[in-house]
């Protein structure tokens, strides 16, 4: 294309890059004076004032810089190197508004909005660590916005010093353009901003050497937070399901990794809280359990973003900006020296000066202390492992070994570990006292639940083993355990089913006790419901997962765990983005269409590519599950003969019976004929598929050999005669993998509970006032 | 140093070697096709790139089978029997992963890079090439 007949870029819209530009500058001079004003004299109360203003200013700044390029977006101004790479003409409005946020500069941009806009909503709660609070709060936010002056989105592609606007830009990948991408982002970098919340609380605690006043001041901000950054690991996991063809909600790729190690250690401090609260206790812990989940979350942005992993995921990540990425492995480090380091500083001193407890009365068997020791154990080790996970290509590039990634398979070899006795201290867990209960009254309480538990799980049995009841299970199926065991699939599956029945029991029998005494713990218990159903849904539904490959073609149908698939049609054509595949289903006492996405995606100056979206049809135990490959036009491999050949294409005998040519050498419109006898069932024909010296090359003249067949001559050897022959399609084939996926239903259930059980937590604990 | 403070941290310490040494040994490596035929690991991870016009379906063993070349110049022809990709007519990079099984590598699984949203602007230099 040439640049000259496009169009300079108008003078409004340079200024409002340069405007955007000034928004981050603007954002970083508010966030240093922010700084400097709260460790100014505190006497003097107008600094602290002022300094909050500068803290709000800077918020403010970093919003206008996000509607500056949202603007961008919107108005097409493809000078903009990241409004090119990341939207077109033809994209929807909410589209190109999600893009803002849909590559690397972008969502720095937006992470840097949610930290502002929490730091904003907390600073009024902050109390007495309202100084250092923002202090803490105002550096990290300076050096973010460090890091997006470096990797800025308002760089224009300039072109011999001047700003031409091209036509049109790339466009977004067609796999992002459906509604979790207006959704997804957004929640989940809202929850990673929360997590500065609670570092900078933490750190403003251990500065302030007050170790207990902030636990009901960050309490609601830790649910809150725990809230978004799960609601937006279910979205992500719903939109792996949805959208990408797998048939799976969970990978255990770096980029899921890297929001979920937060999340662990996220929930692991806000068990510590409880006994903090409670029993006075673990305030040392806590502290820094509550800054591991920013330094998880900013240890796992460098993972992913500094394209270290390049080679080890399925996600590509282009690499950063240099001095953005030393500035972030520089914040990276500063945020754990500065926590690990003040806390060890002030171990000493907190050992000398430890409050007193409130004494417990002698522990005897089973408490509830305990139970939350063993809960946050068992998080943390949750988190590292994967963190531990994530980090092996890095772990092995670091000591010169060649790079290696731990697949699925083996992250669920570890995790079972701790899966097992999670499940279990939940279910157990709410029923013990601070006091602590013996053996037998153990037993007395957990009667019910055991005896509800086995019953309704042989009644499970009873069902799923009956094809009839729509569970269609594997009887062959293994499971692969450590150092080469092997466990058939549904005893194991029974175990692990117990397992979380129990603790869904003990759980929902927990929430009637506490729904009559309207108790504070609702909450906690509503989400560990909905931990458990999430749990269960993915374990099930992978480990019950059954699926089979077809192929469908106009004309001829396909068979697929017991279903005929037949293609109808299509319901608008090719190159439309809402088109589908309309594949009749019958099978199972069913009838009914399959509709799985499918159309053509031009992008610029490059050949269309097919893009695909999987069918589900929902069912209340099992959702089936259509997912459409590539569509497939060669109905043979490349065949190489020689003069007098002849080779089989399936039942067609094709014999290759030498070459001729049609006019001169080298001359324009002179053929090259290759002599073909194809035999069949029906007789004998011959063809003579042909290559053609034209101006623009060589060019193919294939044959038809049947209603769907034809014949392409591809190349020629003049010194042997030979002659390499392919068959083609001309009505394409589609292959199809049908996945029979049961009780999904619970991935999407256990997930709503989560988040309703979250809320409920939180709402209940801004109502406690701060003193402060 | 209490029992009930060193021990849990004992066991910590420990949980946490096991972990990194079970992750770290039972990692499935990334190999070259020369590697990759000494090792009967069924969870090699072979990176390398598609050759041109090699893709082919044999609709009857619903295979995939294509040649690829890896970082050391070297071909091989690799027999895929897993999930279709739907957009396999622009892939140009995969990593297939399997292991060899006669002279050509079997895989089960393919790994095709994904959009990100943590593209950077490498594009600007496709706008200039305009």
């Amino acid at each position: 294309m040439d640049t000259v007949s496009f169009p300079l870029a108008s003078k409004w819209s340079l200024l409002l890059g340069d405007l955007g530009k000034g928004f981050i500058f603007l954002a970083i001079v508010f966030y240093l004076l922010s700084a400097f004003c709260s460790i100014s004299n505190t006497k003097k109360l107008f600094l602290s004032r002022i300094g909050g203003w500068f803290f709000f200013g800077g918020g403010i700044s970093f919003f206008a810089a996000f509607g500056t390029l949202a603007i961008l977006f919107a108005t097409n101004q493809f000078q903009y190197a990241y409004v090119f790479a990341h939207s077109d003409v033809a994209t929807e409005l909410k589209y190109k508004i999600a893009a803002v946020w849909s590559g690397q500069e972008g969502s720095f941009l937006l992470w840097a909005c949610a930290s502002a806009l929490f730091g904003i909503l907390a600073i009024r709660s902050s109390g007495l660590y309202r100084k250092w609070f923002i202090f803490v709060y105002s550096i990290f936010l300076v050096t973010l916005a460090a890091i997006l002056a470096y990797e800025s989105p308002f760089n224009i592609n300039f072109v011999h010093g001047k700003a031409f606007i091209p036509p049109t830009g790339l466009g977004l990948q067609p796999s992002l353009l459906n509604y979790w991408i207006l959704i997804h982002p957004p929640t989940i970098f809202l929850g990673f901003g929360s997590l500065t919340v609670l570092y900078c609380w933490s750190l403003a605690a251990l500065i302030h050497k007050d170790f207990d006043h902030w636990i009901p001041l960050v309490r609601p901000w830790a649910i809150l937070s725990l809230v978004l950054l799960g609601l937006g690991l279910c979205m992500g996991g719903f939109w792996a399901y949805e959208t990408l063809g797998w048939g799976g909600f969970w990978a255990w790729d770096p980029v899921e990794n890297s929001s979920f190690v937060p999340w662990c250690f996220l929930a692991a401090f806000i068990h510590g809280i409880f006994v903090q609260q409670a029993k006075n206790r673990w305030q040392f812990w806590n502290l820094l359990f509550s800054g591991l989940p920013f330094i998880a979350f900013l240890y796992g942005t460098f993972l992913t973003r500094s394209g270290v992993l390049n080679e080890a995921s399925v996600h590509s990540f282009a690499k950063m900006n240099r001095h953005a990425l030393w500035i972030l492995i520089g914040l990276m480090f500063s945020s754990l020296l500065g926590l690990f380091g003040l806390w060890v500083i002030r171990f000493k001193g907190f050992l000398k000066n430890q409050p007193p407890s409130v004494q417990p009365q002698k522990h005897f068997g089973l408490h509830r202390e305990f139970a939350y020791q063993l809960a946050v154990i068992l998080l943390l080790f949750f988190g590292i492992a994967a963190g531990i996970g994530m980090s092996v290509p890095l772990i092995k590039s670091l000591v010169g070994q060649k790079i290696s990634i731990v697949e699925a398979g083996l992250y669920h070899k570890v995790m079972i570990w701790f899966f097992i006795p999670l499940m279990l201290g939940m279910g157990v867990g709410p029923f013990l006292s601070w006091k602590g209960i013996s053996f037998k009254q153990f037993v007395l309480r957990f009667t019910n639940i055991f005896a509800f538990t086995i019953g309704i799980l042989g009644i499970i049995i009873f069902l799923i083993k009956d094809p009839n009841n729509g569970f269609d299970l594997d009887p062959k199926g293994v499971i692969d355990f450590p150092f080469g065991f092997k466990a058939p699939l549904l005893p194991w599956m029974t175990f692990l089913m117990g397992i979380c029945l129990f603790a869904f029991i003990a759980n929902f029998y927990k929430i009637i006790e506490n729904w009559k005494t309207r108790s504070s713990s609702l909450g906690g218990i509503i989400m560990h419901l909905g931990v458990i159903l999430t749990l269960s849904g993915l374990i099930l539904s992978k480990g019950f997962e059954r699926s089979e490959k077809t192929y469908i073609q106009d004309g001829q149908a396909g068979l697929a765990l017991g279903y005929w698939l037949r293609l109808q049609g299509i319901s608008e054509d090719f190159f439309h983005r809402e088109n589908k595949l309309l594949i009749e289903i019958v099978g199972k006492g069913k009838r009914f269409q399959a509709r799985p996405g499918f159309y053509y995606f031009s992008k610029l100056n490059q050949e269309p590519e097919p893009v695909s979206w999987p069918y589900i049809d929902h069912h209340p135990f099992y959702d089936l599950y259509f997912s459409v490959g590539s569509p497939i036009y060669e109905a043979s491999e490349p065949l190489t003969f020689k003069t007098g050949e002849e080779k089989f294409f399936g039942k067609t005998l094709v014999t290759y019976k030498g070459m001729t040519r049609k006019g001169e050498a080298g001359m324009l419109g002179t053929k090259f004929l290759a002599h073909v006898q194809v035999q069949t069932n029906n007789g004998i024909r011959h063809y003579h598929p042909n290559l053609e010296i034209s101006s623009k090359g060589i060019q193919f003249n294939p044959v038809r050999v049947d209603e769907n067949l034809i014949l392409y001559l591809l190349r020629m050897d003049a010194k042997d005669q030979s002659a390499t022959l392919q068959f083609f399609y001309i009505k394409p084939v589609y292959p199809l993998e049908v996945f029979y996926k049961p009780m999904t239903i619970l991935v999407w259930t256990g997930s709503g509970l989560m988040v309703l059980g979250g809320l409920i937590a939180m709402v209940s604990r801004f109502k406690v006032r701060s003193p402060y | 140093m209490k029992f009930k403070t060193w021990f849990p941290l004992l066991l910590a310490v420990c949980g946490m070697g096991i972990m990194f040494f079970v992750f770290l040994n039972q990692s499935s490596p990334y190999v070259t096709i020369k590697e990759a035929r000494n090792i009967t690991d069924r969870h090699l991870h072979l990176a390398g790139d598609v050759l041109p016009g090699t893709f082919f379906h044999d609709l009857s063993l619903k295979q995939l089978k294509f040649q690829l070349r890896d970082s050391a110049q070297e071909v091989t022809d690799v027999v895929y029997e897993g999930q279709m990709p739907a957009n396999l007519a622009s892939v140009t990079k995969v990593v297939a992963i399997g292991s060899f099984e006669g002279n050509a590598f079997k895989s089960h699984q393919l790994l095709i890079k994904c959009p990100s949203k943590y593209e950077s602007t490498s594009a600007s230099e496709k706008a200039r090439s305009l």
